[in-house]
């Protein structure tokens, strides 16, 4: 499988913090929907921000379709298609004349598509940004992402402080895009119930390393959380779980293979987990 | 690059159109002297007044930019850094361009009235305009890059008035240096502008160094 995105040991330092990118490696493979969790401060914009060139990195590589993003290829960027936290337009602004200074800046900008996006979004095209709601300013970045045959969207908590229903319609935009297989997306998210709806693979990233990249559907339906008293957690055999906190007089373990864990202590009972679950038992066995 | 100056005029353009019916009044006014006084004595000073207000424009696009962190988005678009800094410079000439045209414009308004203009002292005002309109937005762009968009009002204002000291300070040296012979204001003025153009020309290379080095 091809990937739109290879990130290797990608590492970035900064003078006056001890917080640090340390060896990030990851791969969004084509067609694919890549969801990238962490806690706040656990890395996610700068791993973003080092991947698009925004800040300087210390070491590693990031390859966008093979090539490395530098200065001066700046042709392929056309494929690339960011949306931040907020909408980066200039408020005195409306999407007209937005339209009118992208299509002099993307070599591939389609202004039907953009139009047809507007009516879609119901966002009036002579309205001035700076009178946009959150959830209509993301939806006019998110329209200007997809206007211009992007082949890859990074996207750094684009569904942050929008409002369920909103979410939901661009989530639906997001898996139309990624029907066709060339396109693939990154996707930095607090809210990892939307990536269970979305996101084929997840990694998870905590104080500036990669802790764990997998599959969605295995983290669904095959990691699960051991609920154990201490006696029972003692007995466990270390190679039997990924990590575990003490909640109260229990102990959540979290296991990779559920079905081997509860065949193996049929007595421990073994629930089906969530990623935001998985999350919190990781960072928590980062920082025991 | 295109794409670029047109946002940098569209997020600036509320204050130019500001700018410019504001530069209308005064040239009204400056009409007004001269139909009812006979005279046009403050036209120098309101050719000085219409290019300090034109001077506003340089911070506008960049507070905009600073809400909008529309430079960070900048980035990820399939244009050079070099270009963004090339932009930028074109958009102040553009600026310098509108701020000319429009003093121009009034002395062309005054003309018409048949009043006698004193060219020396519009002289001076337009060599001033020219000489700030260059000068101020060479030191303001690389100290934003250094410092910050967000303090670019203070930037500013620092820059446009340490453009006009320079001005004032080249004014009282450059006397012992003028040839024999040749006009001591004509010569001051020439000078000005070419040290403004020198220094407008120095600065672009000055921003595209530290834009290029820039982490945003």
């Amino acid at each position: 499988m091809k990937n739109s995105l290879e990130i290797t040991n990608l590492s970035k330092s900064y003078k006056n913090s001890s917080f640090k990118l340390d060896n990030v490696s990851f791969d969004v493979p084509n067609g694919s929907i890549m969801g990238f969790v962490g806690k706040n401060g656990s890395g996610k914009t700068t791993t973003i921000n080092a991947i698009l060139n925004i800040i300087s990195k210390d070491s590693g590589t990031v390859n966008f379709f093979g090539q490395q993003l530098l200065d001066s290829k700046k042709n392929f960027r056309n494929d690339i298609a960011v949306v931040f936290d907020a909408t980066n337009f200039s408020g005195n602004l409306t999407p007209s004349k937005l339209e009118k200074v992208l299509s002099d800046i993307y070599a591939n900008w389609d202004n039907k598509k953009f139009i047809s996006l507007l009516e879609r979004f119901d966002l009036n095209k002579n309205k001035k940004i700076k009178t946009f709601s959150r959830g209509m300013s993301m939806k006019l970045s998110i329209a200007v992402a997809l206007s211009h045959q992007a082949k890859l969207l990074i996207l750094d908590e684009a569904t942050a402080g929008l409002d369920p229903v909103v979410r939901e319609e661009i989530l639906d935009i997001f898996l139309e895009f990624v029907e066709d297989e060339s396109h693939s997306i990154l996707i930095s998210s607090h809210i990892t119930s939307d990536l269970e709806k979305i996101a084929d693979y997840i990694t998870f990233i905590s104080d500036g390393k990669i802790i764990l990249t997998e599959k969605k559907d295995t983290l669904i339906y095959e990691y699960g959380i051991a609920r154990c008293k201490s006696i029972d957690f003692e007995n466990l055999d270390r190679n039997d779980y990924i990590s575990y906190r003490k909640r109260g007089l229990q102990i959540e373990v979290l296991v990779t293979d559920k079905a081997v864990f509860s065949k193996k202590y049929p007595h421990i009972i073994v629930d089906n987990t969530t990623i935001d679950e998985i999350l919190i038992l990781i960072i928590k066995e980062e920082n025991m | 690059m295109k794409g670029l100056i047109r946002n940098n005029l569209y997020s600036a353009q509320n204050t130019l159109l500001i700018t410019a019916c504001l530069s209308s009044v005064i040239a009204i006014v400056a009409l007004l002297e001269c139909l009812i006084n006979g005279h046009s004595d403050s036209l120098f000073m309101i050719i000085f007044f219409q290019f300090t207000m034109f001077l506003g424009l340089y911070g506008v696009s960049f507070q905009q930019d600073s809400v909008s962190k529309w430079n960070r988005f900048e980035i990820t678009l399939p244009i050079k850094r070099s270009d963004v800094v090339k932009a930028r410079y074109l958009s102040f000439l553009m600026y310098a361009v509108i701020s000319l045209v429009c003093s121009i414009l009034t002395i062309i308004v005054v003309l018409l009235t048949k009043v006698p203009i004193n060219f020396e002292r519009v002289g001076y005002s337009i060599s001033f305009g020219i000489f700030s309109q260059l000068m101020t937005p060479a030191f303001m762009y690389p100290a934003i890059l250094k410092l910050g968009y967000e303090k670019s009002d203070t930037i500013m204002m620092i820059a446009a008035a340490g453009s006009a000291f320079i001005f004032i300070f080249v004014s009282l040296v450059i006397g012992p240096f003028v040839p024999n012979g040749v006009d001591a204001n004509l010569f001051f003025r020439i000078f000005g502008i070419i040290i403004a153009i020198i220094m407008f020309c120095l600065s672009y290379f000055v921003s595209l160094n530290i834009y290029r080095k820039k982490q945003l």
